[in-house]
């Protein structure tokens, strides 16, 4: 006997992640998914951006194979810092962070950052409902690595060159990959950025600051109307 | 409801196969082989022979790998013993900037007339599971 399906595959994770984007905008949060390779430098970057931006406002979720560490890390420095151990699953699930959410203290913070597990390729299939995705790709990774995963690249609202100081020392060509971006995806925005050394900092904290803006701005005009 | 893997990664292959790659497919077919299950039971199958999958072309998902991930999955499940077929579905896509439609590459979303890569898309981004075949 032969069935007839016709069912997408991954619809029921985007139905969950749907569910999740309407509390992220309910409660007034800006929801971040951070995509990389394993250690690009992640957990630095939130290490270094949240007493920037707004420690008690921020919240973190990481999603890491095992261990509690990076949530150790960023804790001091968050309203709250959760993580998610997905065993040996290689990316999150919409419904990992749904199941996290009764916990969290959504109505004070502003921002939530989801520290994806280090993975260029899975995370990309799995929508866990956040606003906008931010890819990191770090100098020592080499500059090829747009051509080789372009799927995930295509859908970043932000790119962050990280450990861009190692600019001066690696041979990594900055225009090939400003160049693989632009037959992507002609919106997108490459940001060199160090944790080490600042570079970057302000843009990147001005551009949550406008994207959080944005995000609730159009949620009050949805409430006046 | 997405916990209950575990065993599935308990492999035959070596080691060096169980690279990002075959895990990007094998997260897929995680996810598969859990809706071929409740489909084959809700139509009182006893086995499944045949999956039918269409894989869109912007998924980059790699049949051969798929097939072996699928291979994984399936022991000691009425799935065993099935073929995974995967079709690919080439992608099609609407240019925001100008409106023309065209067939983009993985690498290349440069539009045919206007030059801008700015797409809505229209074909090739799904995973869809079309049919399963098996015994009453
Ligand atoms: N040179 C340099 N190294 C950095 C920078 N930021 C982070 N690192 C280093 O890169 C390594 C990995 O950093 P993490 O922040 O743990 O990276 P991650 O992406 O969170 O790693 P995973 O969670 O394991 O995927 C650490 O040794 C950091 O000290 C930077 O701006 N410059
Ligand atoms: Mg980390
Ligand atoms: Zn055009």
């Amino acid at each position: 006997m032969k069935v007839n399906v016709v069912k997408n595959v991954l619809r029921a994770n985007d139905i969950v992640a749907q569910e999740n984007r309407s509390v992220f905008k309910d409660k007034g949060v800006l929801a971040l998914n951070l995509i990389s390779s394993p250690g690009s430098g992640k957990t630095t970057l939130l290490e270094k951006t949240l007493p920037v931006l707004s420690p008690d406002k921020s919240i973190v979720l990481v999603g890491d194979l095992e261990t509690t560490r990076d949530a150790e890390r960023v804790a001091p420095h968050a309203l709250n810092a959760t993580q998610i151990n997905t065993g040996l699953s290689c990316h999150l699930y919409a419904n990992q962070i749904a199941q996290s959410l009764s916990a969290l203290p959504l109505d004070d913070a502003q921002y939530l950052f989801i520290e994806n597990v280090g993975n260029m390729v899975c995370p990309g299939e799995f929508d866990l409902g956040e606003n906008l995705k931010i890819i990191l790709l770090s100098v020592p990774e080499g500059d090829d690595k747009v051509a080789k995963y372009p799927t995930i690249f295509r859908v970043a609202d932000l790119i962050l060159l990280t450990k861009c100081e190692l600019l001066d020392i690696l041979p990594f060509d900055v225009q090939r990959v400003k160049e693989d971006l632009a037959k992507l995806n002609s919106n997108t925005t490459l940001l060199p950025f160090s944790s080490f050394k600042g570079d970057g900092m302000d843009v990147w904290i001005d551009w949550l600051k406008q994207k959080r803006q944005e995000s609730i701005g159009a949620q009050a005009k949805f409430v006046t109307e | 409801m997405f916990y209950s893997y575990h065993h599935i990664f308990i492999l035959p292959f070596t080691v060096n196969l169980f690279t990002l790659e075959i895990m990007h497919e094998m997260s897929i077919v995680t996810v598969l082989i859990d809706q071929v299950i409740d489909i084959a039971q809700r139509n009182r199958l006893k086995d499944v022979q045949v999956v039918v999958l269409v894989a869109g072309q912007l998924r980059q998902v790699v049949p051969e790998m798929m097939q072996e991930a699928f291979k994984a999955v399936i022991p000691g499940t009425i799935v065993e013993g099935a073929v995974l077929r995967v079709e690919a579905e080439a992608a099609l896509v609407r240019c925001r900037a100008c409106q023309a439609e065209y067939q983009p590459d993985v690498d290349d979303f440069i539009c045919r007339s206007c030059q801008k890569a700015d797409v809505e898309i229209l074909r090739g981004n799904d995973i869809i599971l079309k049919t399963i075949e098996g015994n009453k």
